[in-house]
């Protein structure tokens, strides 16, 4: 027979012992690999959800509002693909409809981008079949064949809130019907946010989108290549493929004047435009024309016209020294009013004030010069192109985003429309011009020159040379690189797990431990005989531990296949929060390297816990385990250890939670509890011990039992006088000097009797107690408080999100608002991803709100802010306070100032993992890079997932943005109420409407999620407790049965022997109860007088301490009626 | 073979120091045998686990079979007891999973025997069958009587071919007739083998047959015939 022969035999002994050892091993294993494989599940979701977003996508030309030539993509390579993202709404016949649906515009070209692509036929589309995603047929109940209604807001090439921009009659239907349903893999999913959340989508062929938006040729705001190429070299070919009108600018030919003009399809042509033109061509002048309300002189007046600002190189029709106060009238214009030179000229006009409200201003001239309205001057080209203006038959056939008052149109006014068109009627200087009206988009209409130098043709060439993608705001990303970095999950799911399932895998392997040591010390004489016949201790150990490490092993197999099961069940939690219904979101998948270093590392974990528990089994000698039995035998030397020990971790304890605001709260309480716990399980140890002890004696305490061979089974070492009877069995009876009058201090005497099991089983039970309740005080309970101001809703009671941007009509007010809406936060969302709790992937820049900040003044709770900043939305106004006229363009310098932003704290714990004062990089429209410094951090509110800045600065930075598309309003009625009124008003515009309150109850359900898997681990961790309670219960009275058997042969009824043992499982249960309470009750202490609903907490305690109580009890009583039968 | 000289063993307490043998002397040649009586609690186990290097004296020096035993590591000592020592237990201490042929060969386990198994298996059947266990080679412990269980352990205490033979109350729990084959066994290994016995024993019969006798009171011995 050899060793291992040896261990086998030893195994399948004691195979009922080690049956324990088994499940225990597995249960950790299960656990353990659990986590692991629920990372791996997420992990390998988040990555296959990101290769379905984009598909073979390797590189992207993102446009935004910006809008370039579908063409371009065709110039680029042949691997890529136009496409026009806008937002609208869809519906279906019966009149159900769902807002914020991405409306693609695609060629045929797209589907090569999808991964399975070569699997078979590309979708059908058509001009009426249009291909939609699953989750748009499943919201809308779609299937093929089915009719559905497509609603857009026609995107504009100009700002919607450009003054003279026309935001009339945009929105569009388009009636078809389903061809196809797209899997996720068919491109079904495409989107380039990072998020693994999907939206309802519906694919058009782009050139009947474009005919249907009277927008031909064809524009497109994507440009996807799955050529493999490095994102600079794709710049490079975007560059050298695009034309002046991929910059939104045309060349015209103005022969009155004999002018070349450039001019943009969005009115101004932008600053960094204009600066590399007039730089390319230095002889080019701007000229700056603006549609003026009126002009009066002489009591007349002459409504809506065109005023031209230009340098007299230019107009050669003025005077060459024409001041900035001195204006020139045509004869038309001067005839209409009168006017003479010397006179007064009046002029009144639109500029966007403060919170983009039109506000009406007043400039006066002197007339220096009455010009011929013909040649030079009856040149149309000095106006641009206004959408609505323009193209208009009459005067009243105007649409434009201006107030105007048509009835103020005379007959002649119409004739002059007849005959020039938008011909201005009267020049002033480019910097008077400037003065009045530059805006944030710029300060010249067009720039034109006599003398260009060069050939027509090859000022384009020459343009396109200096030009970039990013002077028209198009950026190319590498979304592939993009994707695959976002594929991870900003809360490492396997972490998170493993630490919620640390308390657990402690408990599974501090039992299994514990059933490990019952083996190794009912074996002691088995040991101890070994010894004596020569056996080296460490060979000894070695088969233990070789034992051990065959069930530890088999029982981590045996978890590692349960972890499959339990896996799937902690992925339908997760479910709970990431998945709004339909399929399942998450594939279960399991690495290798999960399996193996799991198992491998569960097993190296049970065997040092186990090395660690037996290892003084090998020290003691043979002759004291042949006598020692099973009993334990506690060294006794350091008695006033557990005392020490216990006073330090109180000590510890308090210091945390005193310490709570540096360590953070979540830091402080675990630390602070951890401490109580062991604090507590130590004073139990000092108090036990003592009560164990005689208490008084002539002969002191017991002898040290290291070097008393004798006690227990065989005859004790002589004491005065030698002679003494033999000692009975029991240790807990063998001293005369006790006084064992009653059950209850033997019960006493019983419980010091195995103190490590006793505090094993303790320990698991009171940790579960302090972990389940604890974490339960952490549950967050709805919003409320959502009326006061203070609140993380701000007071607003509904969020209102629109599919389109929303810009303010002429009368300041936005076409949804009625006499419900007291007040109302328009909200620019701008660039970023959705850092929310719901987005899985990682962000690294937070999407953008801006806001006027003042009107935030008092609302919400700012928690903590970077060194230096004050605690007020006033911080976030840190570049130069906006006048009403935010009409200046930022300077140079002013990008250089970090843009300061408030967000929500818990994306800023959780998801950036950053601190305030931290700095992020982000890159304005125009490519130039700017930061945003994390001023402050707001306490849970529903800005979760967004960075809060402010407005005046933003639109520096993106001149560009369209508009509003978040709104946040306080209503007369209630906000279930008023979601119902807005919800119709506010059909036609795609928008979603959702009670504040129940915004952040869905962020909380996040977070309550994430504490119910904690309950649930924790439960299983009471239960494992209460197991060990009877498992500790049954293997006493196992070990006890002679003693019994003694007491009931002496004539102690079994009434008393009952007694005995019910005051000693009581004893633990309340040992349990009381340190795993009061550790709870010390740590949460400082934070439940803030917590919304401290009676259900405190109810909820109560609740546990029941159901604990009565778990424990069963389980120790199952251990008692298996003991007696 | 032994020579305990001045022995003492004292157990150091907070309270105080229990002295349980106090400057004992011993000697017994080669192929002796000798019993050790005394009351019980008097240290007899004591004396037998020092001798048996199971424990260390407080002072003195024990000398077995020209070994320092007292002097020994914990390995050596381990390994004098599994080369040169045979121990009998008042409890058989039979290892529950073993059968009775495999319990005799525990000592093997050690893994450092020269010998090969087949031969100390060989010995190990003769062993039992001397002790009338041929036909119990491959019962497992629970199957025998308590007789039997001794008589094996015995047996294990052979296997090493031991120069000493330490008896704790080998007989303590048994019935006469069991009482005589054991002594009937020892004292045949004494005279056959020239084993050096030493026996503990409260059997005064036992102790007769085995010769000379020695009582253990107030921590040292005593010649019997003095008493």
């Amino acid at each position: 027979m050899n060793s291992l022969q040896f261990i086998l035999r030893g195994l399948k002994h004691h195979r009922t012992g080690y049956l324990g050892v088994l499940l225990g091993s597995a249960l950790g294993t299960m656990v353990l690999l659990g986590a692991l494989f629920a990372g791996d599940s997420v992990k390998s979701t988040l990555r296959q959800i990101a290769e379905e977003r984009i598909g073979k996508t390797r590189n992207v030309l993102v446009g935004g509002e910006n809008l370039f030539l579908a063409e371009l993509a065709s110039e680029v390579g042949k691997d890529t693909a136009p496409v026009l993202q806008i937002q609208g709404q869809v519906s279906e016949p019966t009149g159900r409809t769902i807002g914020q649906t991405d409306i693609f515009g695609i060629n045929e070209r797209f589907w090569d981008f999808s991964i399975s692509s070569d699997k078979g036929p590309t979708p059908r589309i058509s001009e009426k079949a249009w291909p939609i995603n699953k989750e748009l047929a499943d919201s809308l109940d779609l299937g093929v064949g089915d009719t559905l209604i497509v609603r857009l807001r026609k995107p504009s090439l100009v700002t919607g809130d450009v003054p003279l921009a026309d935001n009339d009659d945009e929105i569009i239907t388009l009636r078809g019907e389903v061809s196809h349903i797209l899997e996720d893999g068919e491109m079904g999913r495409f989107s380039l946010a990072q998020s693994q959340l999907n939206t309802p989508k519906v694919f058009l062929p782009l050139p009947a989108l474009a005919e249907a938006m009277e927008q031909l040729p064809a524009r497109a705001n994507l440009l996807l290549s799955r050529d493999p190429i490095d994102p600079a070299t794709f710049e490079k070919r975007v560059r050298s493929s695009m034309s002046l009108a991929d910059y939104g600018l045309s060349i015209v030919d103005a022969p009155e004047n004999g002018h070349l003009a450039i001019r943009s399809e969005r009115i101004f042509l932008s600053p960094t435009l204009e600066a590399k033109i007039r730089a390319t061509f230095p002889r080019v002048r701007p000229t700056l024309t603006y549609l003026v309300n009126t002009l009066a002189a002489n009591e007349r007046e002459t409504p809506y016209s065109m005023v031209t600002g230009a340098d007299p190189t230019l107009a050669t029709f003025v005077p060459d020294d024409l001041k900035d106060d001195e204006i020139a009238l045509s004869s038309w214009e001067a005839e209409d009013l009168a006017a003479q030179p010397g006179d007064t000229v009046r002029i009144s006009y639109y500029v966007l004030g403060k919170n983009n409200r039109l506000t009406e201003e007043h400039a006066e001239f002197t007339v220096r010069h009455i010009y011929p309205l013909e040649g030079a001057a009856a040149d149309k080209q000095w106006t641009p192109d206004f959408p609505g203006i323009t193209e208009a038959e009459t005067n009243a056939d105007w649409s434009s985003g201006l107030p105007l008052d048509m009835k103020r149109i005379r007959d002649k006014d119409e004739t002059y429309w007849d005959n020039h068109r938008g011909t201005p009627k009267a020049f002033i200087t480019h910097s008077a011009a400037a003065k009045l009206w530059q805006n944030r988009w710029g300060s010249a209409t067009g720039l034109r020159s006599a003398v260009w130098d060069i050939p027509q043709e090859q000022i384009e060439t020459k343009l396109l040379n200096v030009f970039e993608p990013l002077d028209a705001g198009l950026h190319t990303r590498d979304i592939a690189s993009e994707s695959t970095a976002a594929a991870s999950s900003p809360v490492d799911i396997a972490s998170l797990f493993l630490s919620m399932s640390f308390f657990l895998i402690v408990a599974a392997v501090a039992l299994t431990a514990m059933l490990f040591r019952f083996n190794i010390e009912q074996r002691n004489t088995e040991s101890g005989l070994l010894t004596a016949v020569g056996i080296p201790a460490k060979k000894i150990l070695r088969w233990r531990l070789g034992e051990g490490l065959v069930m530890v092993t088999l029982g981590a197999l045996l978890g590692a296949v349960l972890a499959f099961a339990y896996t799937r069940g902690l992925l339908l939690f997760l479910e709970k929060i990431w998945n709004s219904g339909g399929e399942r979101l998450f594939q279960f998948h399991a690495s290798p390297a999960s399996i193996a270093g799991g198992v491998i590392g569960f097993v190296i974990l049970m065997m040092a816990t186990i090395w660690l528990v037996t290892r003084k089994q090998g020290k003691r000698s043979a002759s004291l385990r042949l006598t020692s039995g099973s009993e334990e035998i506690p060294p006794t030397s350091h008695r006033k250890r557990p005392r020490l020990i216990a006073l330090i971790f109180a000590l510890i304890g308090i210091g945390s939670l005193a310490a709570s605001s540096q360590l953070g709260p979540s830091s402080a309480f675990f630390l602070s509890g951890f401490c109580f716990l062991i604090a507590g399980l130590a004073l139990w140890k000092s108090v036990f011990q003592l009560t164990s002890r005689p208490k008084s004696s002539n002969h002191g305490p017991t002898p040290e039992p290291e070097h008393q061979p004798d006690r227990g089974l065989q005859s004790a070492p002589p004491s005065k006088p030698p002679n003494n009877a033999a000692q009975p069995s029991n240790p807990s009876l063998s001293t005369s000097h006790f006084s064992l009058s009653t059950p209850a201090q033997l019960a006493k005497t019983n419980l010091a009797r195995r103190p490590t099991r006793s505090l094993v089983a303790i320990g698991t039970l009171a940790s579960a107690i302090f972990l389940v309740i604890s974490v339960t005080s952490f549950q967050k309970h709805g919003a409320g408080e959502w009326q006061d101001p203070t609140s993380g809703t701000g007071g607003y009671g509904v969020w209102i999100e629109t599919a389109s941007p929303l810009i303010r009509q002429a009368s300041g007010q936005f076409e949804f608002e009625s006499d419900d809406i007291n007040t109302l936060l328009p909200v620019r969302v701008g660039t970023g991803d959705d850092a929310s709790c719901f987005n899985l992937n990682s962000v690294a820049k937070p999407r953008l709100l801006a806001v006027d900040t003042t009107q935030l003044e008092g609302r919400f709770s700012i928690k903590s802010t970077a060194e230096g900043i004050e605690p007020s939305w006033a911080a976030l106004r840190n570049t130069p306070s906006p006048s009403d006229r935010e009409l200046q363009l930022a300077p140079e310098s002013e990008q250089a100032i970090p843009l300061r932003a408030f967000i929500d704290e818990t994306t800023l714990l959780w998801v950036l993992k950053k601190k305030p004062g931290d700095l992020i990089e982000y890159t304005d429209e125009f490519g130039t890079p700017f930061t945003v410094e994390i001023a402050g951090t707001l306490t849970e509110s529903v800005f979760q997932g967004s960075f809060i800045i402010d407005e005046a600065a933003f639109v520096k930075r993106y001149p560009s943005s369209p508009g509003y598309r978040i709104f946040l309003a306080t209503t007369s009625k209630a906000p279930a109420e008023a979601r119902a009124d807005l919800q119709r008003s506010l059909t036609d515009l795609g928008a979603t409407i959702s009670p504040t309150a129940e915004r952040i109850a869905a962020f909380h359900s996040v977070e309550n999620t994430y504490i119910s898997i904690f309950n649930v681990l924790g439960g299983l961790g009471v239960i494992l407790g209460s197991a060990g309670l009877g498992l500790v219960t049954a293997r006493n009275l196992a070990e006890r049965k002679d003693e019994f058997a003694m007491l009931h042969t002496i004539g102690i009824s079994r009434r008393i022997t009952r007694s005995i043992i019910t005051r000693e499982v009581r004893s633990l249960i309340l040992a349990a109860l009381l340190i795993g309470l009061i550790a709870a009750l010390i740590s949460i202490l400082p934070s439940l007088p803030q917590q919304p609903a401290p009676g259900i907490t405190l109810a909820w305690i109560a609740g546990l301490a029941l159901l604990t109580t009565a778990c424990a009890t069963l389980s120790a009583w199952l251990a008692y009626r298996s003991q007696r039968n | 073979m032994i020579s305990a000289q001045q022995i003492s063993k004292s157990y150091e307490t907070p309270g105080e120091t229990v002295e349980v043998l106090k400057g004992l002397s011993l000697e017994l040649a080669d192929g002796e045998a000798a019993a050790i009586t005394g009351p019980s609690g008097c240290g007899k186990t004591t004396l037998l686990n020092l001798l048996g290097a199971l424990d260390r004296p407080t002072s003195g020096s024990i000398d077995i079979g020209g070994q320092k035993i007292a002097e020994l590591s914990d390995e050596e000592a381990t390994h004098f007891r599994n080369h040169s020592l045979g121990f009998v237990f008042q409890q058989h201490y039979l290892l529950p999973q073993l059968s009775v042929l495999e319990n005799v060969l525990v000592p093997r386990l050690a893994g450092d025997w020269q010998e090969s198994e087949s031969d100390t298996t060989d010995r190990a059947r003769d062993l039992l069958e001397k002790v009338g266990l041929g036909h119990r080679l491959n019962h497992l412990p629970w199957q025998l009587s308590g007789g039997e269980k001794l008589r094996t352990a015995v047996a294990r205490a052979l296997v090493n071919q031991p120069k000493l033979v330490l008896a704790d109350e080998p007989t303590g729990s048994l019935d006469p007739a069991s009482t005589d084959t054991i002594a009937d066994l020892l004292l045949e290994l004494n005279q056959d083998q020239k084993t050096t016995l030493l026996v503990v024993t409260h059997n005064h019969a036992l102790a007769h047959r085995i010769g000379r006798t020695l009582e253990l009171r107030d921590g040292a011995l005593w010649s019997a015939m003095a008493k």
